[in-house]
């Protein structure tokens, strides 16, 4: 199986998303700066890098984690990759796809544009980062009922 | 071997492209009625833009779809190159062509009228960018 989060750049979000998911960050406390910024692609993917899908690591269930950035086409995307799975003759379980834009808040955005569009990655990223910590209990939510519904093989989570 | 055209809706420059590579339009569309008459041209709702559209296959057993992927052309070209490869499709097996450069402002103006469901002008619009959008595109496949 494959699993995809998903967000606007594919930077912050399902990043951290991902890294909560493979294990990489702590599900018991807040992780600190330096860890956040030693996940791989955590606030490094440009605008060129959008589209690409990315793969973050294998769970210990064996399923492939994946990231991607699809702007605000999440409709597109999702209407897309299902529509390929159909001609592709993929079965529902093979690719799951999860949005993580619900939890995005203002000092992301914030963040992610002065660093990421502007290029100020000083100003940037400590802003990032303290956005990703006001989101990262709800984030980690998402994870854990992500697993909970992928081993349950059931097809989708209410955000 | 499958091709996936790409355009702002999948059934409007994108399905141009494709009906003139399956030879199913003349070099010359003519009236609004013609244009029209190209199946699944305009037919559309804007919240399945995204899902591919079987067009046809031609004579060298080419599948032949298209995709509507909105403003994100380049984005989304890249995405649906990268799902396919993680299907396991071998490289070469299929092709994803960009047809939004093609994509005329009249159209794109057509399509916001078409949103504003203002459907006489959105028809109209759509037709005179269509017209520009046929003629650059049968001078590649005529």
């Amino acid at each position: 199986m494959k699993i995809i989060y998903h967000c606007y750049g594919g930077a912050h979000a399902s990043v951290t998303a991902a890294a909560v998911h493979l294990g990489w960050l702590p599900t018991d406390r807040l992780p600190d700066n330096e860890e956040l910024k030693a996940i791989p692609h955590f606030d490094r993917p440009t605008a060129e890098d959008h589209g690409r899908i990315r793969l973050m690591g294998e769970d210990e269930s064996g399923r492939e984690i994946y990231i991607v950035g699809r702007r605000n086409e999440a409709q597109v995307f999702e209407n897309m990759a299902r529509g390929l799975m159909d001609i592709y003759k993929q079965s529902e379980d093979e690719f799951r796809f999860f949005d993580v834009m619900p939890y995005i808040n203002w000092k992301m955005v914030l963040g992610g544009f002065t660093s990421r569009r502007m290029g100020i990655t000083w100003f940037g990223r400590p802003v990032i980062i303290s956005g990703v910590k006001y989101s990262y209990w709800p984030i980690v939510g998402l994870v854990q009922r992500v697993k909970v519904v992928t081993a349950a093989g059931q097809k989708g989570i209410k955000n | 071997m499958k091709v996936f055209y790409l355009c702002r809706t999948g059934h409007h420059t994108s399905l141009i492209a494709a009906a003139l590579r399956l030879g199913r339009l003349p070099a010359d569309p003519g009236s609004a009625g013609e244009i029209y008459n190209i199946p699944g041209f305009d037919d559309m709702d804007f919240k399945d833009v995204g899902k591919p559209y079987y067009v046809g296959t031609d004579s060298s057993n080419v599948e032949i779809y298209t995709i509507g992927v909105m403003r994100n052309h380049a984005m989304m070209a890249r995405a649906a190159n990268d799902l396919i490869g993680l299907m396991g499709v071998k490289y070469g097996e299929w092709l994803v062509i960009d047809a939004s450069r093609s994509v005329s402002k009249w159209t794109i103006a057509g399509l916001i009228f078409k949103k504003l469901r203002l459907r006489t002008l959105a028809r109209t619009f759509i037709y005179f960018g269509a017209r520009r959008e046929y003629d650059r595109l049968a001078a590649i496949y005529h």
